[in-house]
C-alpha cells in the first residue's frame, strides 16, 4: 500500500510520498475551502499520476483549528452543577490584556440558554454531596432533549476525583443518539474552568470535524480502492485512524503544524543540530516553534484564547502568511493580515479574481518570485494584476514586505525568549512555500547565522504526515501522595493497556509499539507540576529537579503525584539519509534585476533551479533559488550550500 | 528595540518561577505578583505578570532602600513598609542588586501579595486605626546577606502571620524567582557588556519618554477636572485637575480629603501606579512600561492625604479600593478631553474577601481573593461581565482548588444578570458569588460601590451597586463592610458584585 501525506492549508495543499528510485514525490494543488476533500483527493492523484493500488493516506487537517478559530461550531448542549452555569462564561474572570479599558476576555462562545443545571454535587475528595436521583437524570435528559443538540458536553464540579455522576448523566444521554463528550474522559485534571473548556471544545468539534473526516474517507476508499485507509494527525505529533480521531477532535486542535515539526525534528537529528526555530509560512499564516534537543515536548494548549487540556507540540501562530492583505489601518499605518486572501480568490497576481494587493504580489513585484518558474512553470503569475493592486492600496512594495517581516519577528522573538533561549545561537528552519522568501531576513534581525532550507520545503508538513507514526497519549489524575512503585505501576496497568489496544487496532503489532510512563509530580501545595520518567528514587529526583528548576526544595513537605501519564508510539523510521556531498559551483538559468532589502538592495541576482542543485553545491548571495514548490532568497553576505540530505543551508558573513 | 524584549524576558521569566513554585493560592493560582527590572538609580525598565497596582510604585522602591541599607552581592533586601517603599503590608517586596564586577547596574525586585501579615484580623486589611494595627510591618532589611538567610528577619516575619508555613515556602520562592533572574540577567550582561546594557537602559527610557510625549501632543490640549468618593468611613474625596499642554501632562489632586484613621489611605506610589495604567491603557502598544512614561507628567499632591498619606496611616485598604477610585477620577477627567476614547465607569472595586479561622485538626488556614465584577461599556461596544477591572488582574481560584485546600464550601459562581448599566454600550454583569464555611472563622469583604453606584456615560445609565448578605444560625442579614464577622460551620455568606456603568443614550 503506497503511503501519501497531505497537508491541507489555507491556500494550497500539499501531497508528498516516498519515491520508489528514492527522495520525494510532492505535488500541490490550490486548496478548495467549500469541500477541502476534493482538494486533498485531487493532490493524491496528481502525485500518483499512476493512478494506482490501494492508499494510506495520513493527513494533517485544519478542520478543527478553524472551526475553534472562527467559531463556526456545532450546537452544544452544555451540562454542568447547579450553580455554575457561568463558570465558562466567568472563565478565570482576568483579561487578556491588562491595559484594556474595554477589555474583551475570549471565552467560550456557549449561550447560556443551552447550559442545563443539574441538582447534584461532590466533594473535593469526591464524596457524594447531593446524590444525582434518577428523577434528576430524566429531568436534565429532557431539558437537554428540547434544546435539540448536535453534541452534547457534560462537566460537573469534582467529576476528575470520582466521575460517577458523569457517567451516570452521560448513560442516560447516550440515548438522545448524539456525542456526549465526558469532562472526566476528555481531560481529567483539576481545575472547572480548564476542564470544561476542554470538553465543550470537544462537543463543538463533533458534528464539524466528524463528517468532514468519515466523507474523506469514504471518498478516498471509491477513488483508490476499498483497501485504502485514512489516518490524521493530531496535535501530539502521532496519528490516529478516522474513528478515534473523530471521537476525539479536540485533539486535532493543531494538526495542521504538527507535520512540520515533526519533519523538521527527524530532519534536524539525522543533522546533528540540537535546538532550531522553525518558521513555517504558508498562505494564510505562519508557525513558530522552538524544538530544543531530543524528545518533541507536549504541553497544552490556547487556542483562540481557550485553556485546551489536550496535549500538543508547542507552536505559536500569528496571521501572516503569502495570502496576507495589506491595508492602511485608521491612524494611516500600513499593516499586513490578519485577513488573508485565502485560496479563493487568492493574491492578485495568482489571476483568479483577487484585487486586493497581498504579500505573494509585493514578492512578485520585487522581483522575488518568477513570473514563470513557480510552481514548475505550471502556474504563471500575473505581474500586471500584481501591480495594479499594490497600485490601488498606495504602498511601496518593500514596505508591505517590511511589515510582514517584522510581524514575524515578534513571533520568533516571542517563542525564542518565553524559553529564555538566545536566538543567536541557533538555527532557524524555514519551509511553507514562502518561508525562504523572509527566512534570511528574519535571521538577520535576530542575529542569527544560520538558515536551513530542508528539501522541498513548500510540501514539508506533507512529508512529515507521510513518515508519521501512530501514537497515543493518555493520562489519569492521581492526586494524592506520592505512592510507592510497586502501586504505581497498578495506576500505569489500566493506561497501558488503552494505549496498547488502540494501537493494536489501527494495525500495529503489541510487540512493536514503544511505550513511555511518565509521573507529574509537585511538592504538597504548589502549582508547578514537574513530569519526570517513571522510575526508581521518584521522590529523590523530583526534589533535584525542583531544586535545579526553581533554586530550592522543600524536603519536609509530601511530594503529590498529581498525574500519570502514558505516550504509546508505534514503529517509525527516519526517512533522512546523507549522501555523499561533492562540491561544485552550479550555473544560475538566469540574472535578473530584483530588490533585496535584507542585503544587496536594488542589484541583479542569479536565479538557480533548487532541483538542478546537487549535494555539495555552493552559491553565493545575491541569488535566488526558486524550485517547484518554494522560493528562497540568498541576500548580499550570505552563501548557500546544499547538504548531505538535500537540504539548502545559508550561512551569514 | 531588542532589549526591550529581552529585559522583559527577564522579569516574565521571573514571575513563571514564583507562580510555579509558591504555595498560597493568591500566588500560585491568582498570580497576585508582579516583578521588575530596575536600572541603578532605580527607575523601572522592565515590568511582568502585570498587577497594575503594582506597577508605579516600583521606581520609588530603590530610593527608599538605599536611604537605609547598602545591598552588596549575594544580598537579598525584604520590605513591605508603605512609607519606605513598599504598597501595603500584604505586598512583601524582595529585591536584590545586579552587579557587573563590582559595579552595580540595577536591581530585580518581586512583589507578591501575602495572604496575612498578622494584625487583627486574619487578612491583615481590616479592623486597624493605623498601619501598627495593620500588621507586620518591615522596613528595608537584608533577609538573606552574601548568599546567606539572616535567619532572625526570617524568624520575626513567621512569628507574625497566621500561616507560618506558608510565608516561609512563598518567601523562598520569591528568593529563588531572584535567582532566576539574576542568572539571565547575568547572560546578558555576558552578551552585550555592562556598558551595553545601560545603554540598552537608558535608551529604552528615552524611547519611553518620547512615546509618551507623542501620545499627549496627540490628545487635544486643555484642561479638565473631576472629583468621586468612596463609600469608605468618612467617605473620602478624591479630586483631580489635568492640564494637558505641549506633550506634559500635569495633574493636581489638591481638593482631595486629607489622611482618613483606618485604611483607607494609598501612599503616593499607588497615585503613580494608577496614573501610570491609565496611561499604558490609553497609548499605543508599543508603549513600554517603563519610568520613561512617568519623566513626562507633573503630579501634586497635597500631603498627609489620603492619596499621598504619611506614616502612621493605615493603607490596607486603600491600595485595593482607592486605587480603583483614583483611576475612575482620572478616567472622569480625561473624558472631557477625549470623550470618544473613554467608557463609562467598571465596577470601581476589587471586592476583597478574607477569611481565615482554625480547622478542626488545629491547623490555622488564611485565604485572600478579588472577586471580578462588571465592565463599563464604552465606544467600543458592551462592557465584559465577569471581569477584573483597571487595577488589578488577579485570577480566581478555581472552586475545585479552593475546596481542596480550605474548609470551605462554594454554592454558587454566577453572572449577576441585569447589573450592567443601561446604554447604546450596556455595562458588563457583576458577579454572585455564594460561600460556606465548614469551620469557625473569621471573614471581612473589603469593598466599595456598595452605597453609589458606577456612573454611566455620554447619556448610560449606572451600574448597580454591590449588595452583600449573610446566613448565620440560619437568621439571613446584612455583611458589613470592612469589618471582621465570626463565622461558624454552616454559615454562609453571598456577594454580589457591581455591574458597570452604560455608555451613550
Amino acid at each position: 500500500m503506497q503511503r501519501v501525506g497531505v497537508d491541507t492549508g489555507g491556500t494550497f495543499t500539499d501531497a508528498a510520498a516516498p519515491a520508489p528510485e528514492g527522495g520525494w514525490r510532492v505535488h500541490k494543488v490550490p486548496t478548495t475551502p467549500r469541500a477541502p476533500e476534493l482538494g486533498v483527493l485531487e493532490a493524491v492523484r496528481g502525485l500518483l499520476k499512476s493512478g494506482g493500488g490501494p492508499v494510506e493516506l495520513v493527513h494533517g487537517t485544519t478542520h478543527a483549528t478553524n472551526a475553534l478559530l472562527t467559531g463556526r461550531l456545532g450546537r452544544v448542549a452544555f451540562v454542568t452543577t447547579a450553580g455554575f452555569a457561568d463558570v465558562l462564561a466567568i472563565g478565570r474572570q482576568d483579561r487578556e490584556r491588562v491595559y484594556a479599558l474595554e477589555p474583551r476576555p475570549p471565552r467560550p462562545p456557549q449561550p447560556r440558554r443551552r447550559i442545563v443545571e443539574a441538582r447534584e454535587r461532590l466533594d473535593a475528595d469526591g464524596r457524594i454531596l447531593i446524590p444525582l436521583s434518577g428523577d434528576e437524570i430524566a429531568r436534565v435528559a429532557a431539558a437537554v432533549a428540547a434544546l435539540a443538540p448536535q453534541a452534547i458536553a457534560v462537566g460537573l464540579l469534582h467529576s476528575y476525583r470520582n466521575p460517577a455522576h458523569e457517567h451516570a448523566l452521560g448513560r442516560a444521554l447516550q440515548a438522545l443518539g448524539v456525542p456526549v463528550i465526558l469532562s472526566s474522559e476528555v481531560a481529567s485534571e483539576q481545575r472547572e474552568y480548564e476542564r470544561f473548556t476542554t470538553a465543550w471544545a470537544d462537543a463543538a468539534l463533533q458534528p464539524v470535524v466528524a463528517p468532514a473526516l468519515r466523507a474523506l474517507d469514504a471518498a478516498l476508499r471509491r477513488a483508490f480502492g476499498a483497501g485504502s485507509r485514512l489516518c490524521v494527525m493530531r496535535s501530539d505529533g502521532g496519528t490516529a485512524s478516522v474513528a478515534a480521531a473523530a471521537q476525539r477532535p479536540v485533539a486535532l486542535a493543531l494538526s495542521g503544524p504538527a507535520g512540520g515539526l515533526a519533519a523538521a525534528r527527524a530532519l534536524a537529528d539525522a543533522r546533528g543540530d540540537d535546538s532550531v526555530l522553525t518558521l513555517d509560512m504558508g498562505g494564510t499564516s505562519t508557525d513558530v516553534a522552538l524544538l530544543r534537543g531530543g524528545e518533541l515536548p507536549l504541553q497544552s494548549l490556547q487556542l483562540a484564547g481557550l485553556p485546551l487540556l489536550t496535549r500538543g507540540l508547542p507552536v505559536h501562530s500569528v496571521g501572516t502568511g503569502g495570502g496576507s492583505l495589506a491595508a492602511h489601518d485608521r491612524g494611516g499605518a500600513l499593516r499586513v493580515g490578519p485577513d488573508s486572501a485565502g485560496a479563493e480568490p487568492g493574491p492578485a497576481c495568482y489571476g483568479r479574481g483577487g484585487r486586493a494587493a497581498t504579500v505573494t504580489d509585493a514578492h512578485l513585484l520585487a522581483g522575488r518570485l518568477h513570473p514563470q518558474a513557480f510552481l514548475g512553470g505550471g502556474f504563471p503569475l500575473d505581474l500586471a494584476a500584481a501591480e495594479n493592486a499594490v497600485r490601488a492600496l498606495g504602498a511601496r512594495p518593500e514596505d508591505i514586505l517590511a511589515v510582514a517581516t517584522a510581524d514575524m519577528e515578534r513571533a520568533l522573538r516571542r517563542v525564542s525568549l518565553a524559553e529564555g533561549h538566545d536566538t543567536r545561537g541557533l538555527t532557524l528552519y524555514a519551509f511553507g512555500g514562502a518561508g525562504g522568501l523572509h527566512a534570511a531576513w528574519l535571521a538577520g534581525r535576530l542575529g542569527m547565522r544560520r538558515v536551513l532550507l530542508p528539501p522541498l520545503p513548500g510540501a514539508f508538513s506533507a512529508l512529515g504526515l507521510a513518515t508519521a507514526a501512530p501514537r497515543r497519549t493518555l493520562a489519569m489524575s492521581v492526586l494524592r501522595p506520592l505512592p510507592p512503585e510497586g502501586e504505581r505501576s497498578k495506576l500505569f496497568a489500566g493506561l497501558v493497556e488503552r494505549a496498547l489496544a488502540e494501537l493494536e487496532a489501527e494495525g500495529v503489532p503489541r510487540a512493536r509499539i514503544r511505550v513511555q510512563t511518565t509521573l507529574e509530580l509537585r511538592g504538597e501545595g504548589q502549582a508547578g507540576e514537574l513530569a519526570l520518567p517513571e522510575g526508581p528514587r521518584a521522590r529523590e529526583r523530583f526534589l533535584n529537579t525542583h531544586r535545579a528548576r526553581f533554586g530550592y526544595a522543600q524536603n519536609d513537605r509530601p511530594v503529590i503525584l498529581v498525574a500519570v501519564r502514558v505516550r504509546a508510539d508505534g514503529p517509525s523510521a527516519s526517512p533522512w539519509r546523507r549522501v555523499a556531498q561533492r562540491r561544485h559551483a552550479p550555473r544560475p538559468f538566469e540574472r535578473r534585476r530584483v530588490l533585496l532589502p535584507e542585503g544587496g538592495g536594488r542589484c541583479s541576482a542569479a536565479w538557480y533551479r533548487r532541483e538542478e542543485l546537487l549535494p555539495g553545491a555552493q552559491l553565493k548571495g545575491p541569488a535566488i533559488v526558486a524550485e517547484y514548490s518554494a522560493t528562497t532568497v540568498v541576500p548580499a553576505g550570505w552563501q548557500a550550500t546544499v547538504d548531505g540530505f538535500g537540504a539548502l543551508e545559508l550561512r551569514r558573513g | 528595540m531588542v532589549f526591550r524584549h529581552l529585559f522583559a524576558s527577564v522579569a516574565e521569566e521571573m514571575g513563571l518561577a514564583l507562580q510555579q513554585s509558591a504555595v498560597s493560592p493568591n500566588i500560585k493560582e491568582r498570580r497576585d505578583y508582579s516583578c521588575a527590572l530596575l536600572d541603578a538609580r532605580g527607575d523601572l525598565v522592565a515590568h511582568a505578570a502585570h498587577i497594575p497596582v503594582h506597577l508605579g510604585s516600583a521606581h520609588l522602591t530603590v530610593p527608599a532602600v538605599l536611604r537605609e541599607v547598602e545591598p552588596g552581592p549575594g544580598d537579598v533586601i525584604v520590605l513591605n513598609d508603605p512609607h519606605r517603599g513598599g504598597t501595603h503590608l500584604n505586598d512583601v517586596t524582595v529585591l536584590a542588586p545586579l552587579h557587573a564586577g563590582r559595579r552595580r547596574i540595577g536591581f530585580l525586585l518581586n512583589r507578591a501579595h501575602h495572604a496575612d501579615v498578622g494584625g487583627a484580623e486574619p487578612g491583615s486589611m481590616s479592623g486597624a486605626k493605623d498601619l501598627f494595627g495593620e500588621g507586620l510591618c518591615l522596613p528595608p532589611l537584608h533577609l538573606v546577606r552574601k548568599g546567606r538567610p539572616v535567619t532572625e528577619v526570617w524568624r520575626i516575619v513567621q512569628a507574625n502571620t497566621r500561616d507560618p508555613g506558608a510565608r516561609q515556602a512563598d518567601l523562598q520562592a520569591q528568593c529563588a524567582a531572584l535567582r532566576r533572574g539574576q542568572e539571565r540577567f547575568g547572560g546578558l550582561v555576558q552578551r552585550f557588556t555592562a556598558r551595553g546594557i545601560e545603554g540598552g537602559m537608558r535608551q529604552l527610557l528615552a524611547h519611553g519618554e518620547t512615546l509618551t510625549a507623542a501620545l499627549l501632543r496627540s490628545w487635544p490640549q486643555g484642561e479638565a477636572s473631576a472629583a468621586d468618593f468612596l463609600d469608605g468611613e468618612g467617605t473620602p474625596r478624591i479630586a483631580c485637575r489635568l492640564r494637558n499642554r505641549a506633550g506634559r501632562l500635569a495633574l493636581d489632586f489638591r481638593g482631595s480629603s486629607p489622611q482618613v484613621p483606618g485604611s483607607w489611605n494609598t501612599h503616593r506610589a499607588i497615585t503613580y501606579s494608577a496614573l501610570f495604567y491609565v496611561l499604558q491603557a490609553l497609548a499605543p502598544e508599543e508603549l513600554p512600561e517603563t519610568s520613561g512614561t512617568l519623566r513626562r507628567v507633573d503630579l501634586r499632591l497635597p500631603s498627609a492625604s489620603v492619596v499621598s498619606s504619611e506614616a502612621p496611616a493605615g493603607v490596607a485598604a486603600g491600595n485595593v479600593e482607592t486605587s480603583q477610585r483614583i483611576v475612575d477620577v482620572l478616567l472622569l477627567a480625561l473624558a472631557v478631553l477625549l470623550p470618544q476614547r473613554i467608557p463609562a465607569a467598571s465596577q470601581g472595586t476589587m471586592n476583597n474577601l478574607l477569611f481565615g479561622g482554625r480547622r478542626g485538626d488545629g491547623r490555622e488556614f488564611v485565604y485572600y481573593e478579588t472577586i471580578g465584577g462588571g465592565a463599563g461599556g464604552g465606544p467600543a461596544g458592551p462592557g465584559a461581565s465577569g471581569v477584573q477591572v483597571h487595577m488589578t488582574n488577579t485570577r480566581n481560584t478555581p472552586v475545585e482548588v479552593l475546596e481542596s485546600e480550605l474548609p470551605v464550601r462554594v454554592h454558587r459562581l454566577e453572572l449577576r444578570r441585569g447589573s450592567g448599566g443601561h446604554g447604546r454600550a450596556r455595562g458588563g454583569d457583576g458577579i454572585v458569588k455564594e460561600l460556606e464555611f465548614l469551620a469557625p472563622a473569621r471573614v471581612t469583604l473589603v469593598a466599595t460601590r456598595r452605597a453609589s453606584a458606577p456612573p454611566g456615560a455620554a447619556g448610560g445609565g449606572p451600574g448597580r451597586p454591590g449588595r452583600d448578605r449573610m446566613t448565620r444560625a440560619g437568621k439571613r442579614g446584612r455583611l458589613r463592610l470592612a469589618a471582621a464577622v465570626a463565622v461558624a460551620p454552616g454559615d454562609r455568606v453571598v456577594i454580589a458584585t457591581p455591574g458597570g456603568g452604560g455608555w451613550g443614550a
